[in-house]
């Protein structure tokens, strides 16, 4: 299967990690923390199931749904934005790194409603272990939101005059994949915390 | 990465392409989780957990680039996600 | 293509050999000493009569357990300065980073001190009331454990000397650099700490001991093999040899990496 992927790569070039190699190091310490925090989901879930579906119950699916769609959305936006680089379009690349950005303002304030209509029913870490995971571990994933927002907008200066520094492209790309990695813990959380009961 | 293809049209459709599938799968997810298509069975929930990590290979394999990753890079990154998925739909399966 | 010191100079490696020898002690001392002290994982924010018990059991070898982690402990000066050493020749912020490092380092280590000594009292008494041993115990592991601020300082000055560095044969690889971010921002989970006296995120729990832990610890083992390596090149500096080591870190478009299998 990957030598059909390769088919369009001159033979000569040898593959790279995507971006700086090194970040990688960062990437993948991150998701596995996370692949324990996700064990630990639902490992408690197991143990307390009426816990967490009253839990559930009152989480908003809608609202999970949007905060997913737009970090998707945000995704295509980065991945986007290095075609356009690869065209030599660098001011059209930063356009698409503000849109990105733009999905991780959206998903804050999203959460930032969310927090508020579960705190107004009373909820808090100490509540039981269904909120304590969820404040945890989705305001761990928050933080990560603000980080990934910041690294774009960290890049996307130097993404509009045209990545000239000799570790511009490694770190925008690099840069994109972190982005990626936010989006893609999500694509986990949502159905751990908001559909699977 | 596809920098290394340097074909940003094909890149946009790679994008617009994934994209879409990574959204009608995860609305169906929903669909599936919320008006219980299949009623509350642990089979409709162990399939929506599934489908998040079918998801989350797209991610990783089309956005991120690994396809075209190193095989250190490709096998660790493939590793985790398989680790992730087993934790996740075991640990769901077996409780 | 390594030098990094003028070739006038007939550098000495001593230095290096500090640093490797402090790292190896650091981490054979308190692995040791936690094992001996029954700190794996150490005993949690609970009931006072439980936390009572602790002190009432195997006096002796714990007693020798805390003052072995002490001295490991205490090795976090020597490992810091040995870091510091490196990192203060990266251009421009290298000495600011390695002063800041160094600090932490001394923070760290000072911690260590202070806090286990508090075991050392519960275990040199047995006959306080039970409150008194839980008031020890809470002051030493929410010191120890839950202050991850010294931690995240030393790993994150390390992170931006490494990666602040222009010159295309780098302090350490770059992806140590990244490690050690990840290794400070990760220690962000030690701020649920404070909050919970049971579960995942206590200083005893799944995420605050064995995670945070698991990483933390890392770190030194990284940074250890990372003093051991700049020690070799140096070795082969210092006999004069010119041809690449074989464990030197290559460099393309000017972003170096280091060779994964052989730095980890």
């Amino acid at each position: 299967m990957t030598q059909q992927m390769t088919r369009n790569v001159p033979a000569a070039m040898p593959r790279r990690a995507p971006g700086e190699p090194g970040v990688w190091a960062f990437i993948l310490t991150e998701m596995m923390i996370f692949t324990a925090l996700f064990g630990l989901i639902v490992w408690n879930r197991g143990h307390h199931p009426e816990v967490f579906a009253e839990g559930q119950s009152l989480l908003s699916q809608p609202l999970g749904l949007i905060n997913t769609v737009v970090l998707i959305m945000g995704s295509v936006s980065v991945v986007l934005a290095i075609g356009a680089t690869q065209a030599d379009r660098y001011r059209n690349a930063s356009r698409w790194l503000t849109v990105a950005m733009v999905c991780g303002v959206v998903f804050v304030a999203v959460k930032g409603v969310e927090y508020g209509l579960v705190r107004h029913h009373g909820a808090w870490i100490h509540t039981n272990v269904f909120w304590m995971l969820f404040f945890a571990v989705t305001g761990a994933h928050l933080i990560h939101v603000f980080v990934g927002t910041a690294v774009l907008g960290l890049i996307r200066p130097r993404t509009a005059r045209g990545l000239l520094g000799a570790r511009d492209n490694d770190l925008f790309v690099s840069a994109t994949c972190y982005w990626h990695m936010v989006d893609l813990l999500w694509l986990v959380l949502f159905p751990l915390f908001y559909l699977v009961n | 990465m596809a920098l290394i293809e340097n074909r940003p049209n094909a890149l946009k459709s790679v994008a617009i392409a994934v994209g879409v599938a990574l959204a009608a799968l995860t609305v169906g997810s929903y669909v599936l989780g919320v008006d219980h298509l299949l009623g509350f069975s642990r089979m409709a929930m162990a399939i929506v957990l599934v489908v998040a990590f079918v998801k989350v290979w797209l991610v990783v394999y089309y956005f991120m680039d690994i396809r075209h990753a190193p095989r250190w890079l490709f096998l660790i990154v493939h590793g985790w996600l398989l680790l992730s998925g087993a934790v996740v739909v075991g640990l769901y399966v077996g409780l | 293509m390594t030098v990094t010191t003028s070739p006038s100079v007939t550098k000495s490696t001593a230095p290096g050999l500090f640093g490797v020898a402090a790292g190896g002690a650091l981490l054979n001392f308190i692995g040791i000493g936690f094992l001996l002290g029954g700190f794996i994982p150490p005993p949690g924010p609970g009931a006072a009569d439980v936390t009572a018990a602790y002190f009432h059991h195997d006096v002796d070898l714990k007693r020798l357990g805390v003052i072995l982690t002490i001295v490991g402990g205490t090795m976090f000066l020597p490992f810091g300065a040995a870091i510091a050493d490196r990192i203060r020749h990266v251009r421009g912020i290298g000495p600011i980073a390695a002063m800041t490092e160094f600090g932490a380092a001394i923070v760290a280590a000072t911690l260590m001190m202070t806090f286990l000594t508090m075991i050392l009292v519960g275990l040199l008494r047995p006959d306080m009331p039970d409150s008194i041993y839980q008031v020890l115990n809470h002051l030493c592991w929410l010191g120890l454990i839950g202050l991850w601020q010294p931690g995240a300082l030393q790993a994150g000055t390390t992170a931006w000397a490494i990666l602040a560095d222009p010159s295309p044969t780098p302090v350490f690889p770059r992806w140590v650099g990244w490690y050690s971010l990840c290794m400070a921002f990760g220690s962000l989970t030690g701020s649920l700490i404070p909050f919970f006296v049971s579960g995942p995120f206590a200083w005893n729990g799944f995420i605050g001991f064995w995670v945070a832990g698991a990483i933390f610890f890392a770190w030194y083992i990284i940074m250890l093999v990372q003093l051991y390596l700049a020690y070799r090149r140096d070795r082969v500096e210092a006999a004069g040899v010119t041809s690449d080591p074989p464990t030197s870190t290559f460099s393309s478009n000017g972003v170096t990496r280091g060779v994964e299998g052989a730095a980890k």
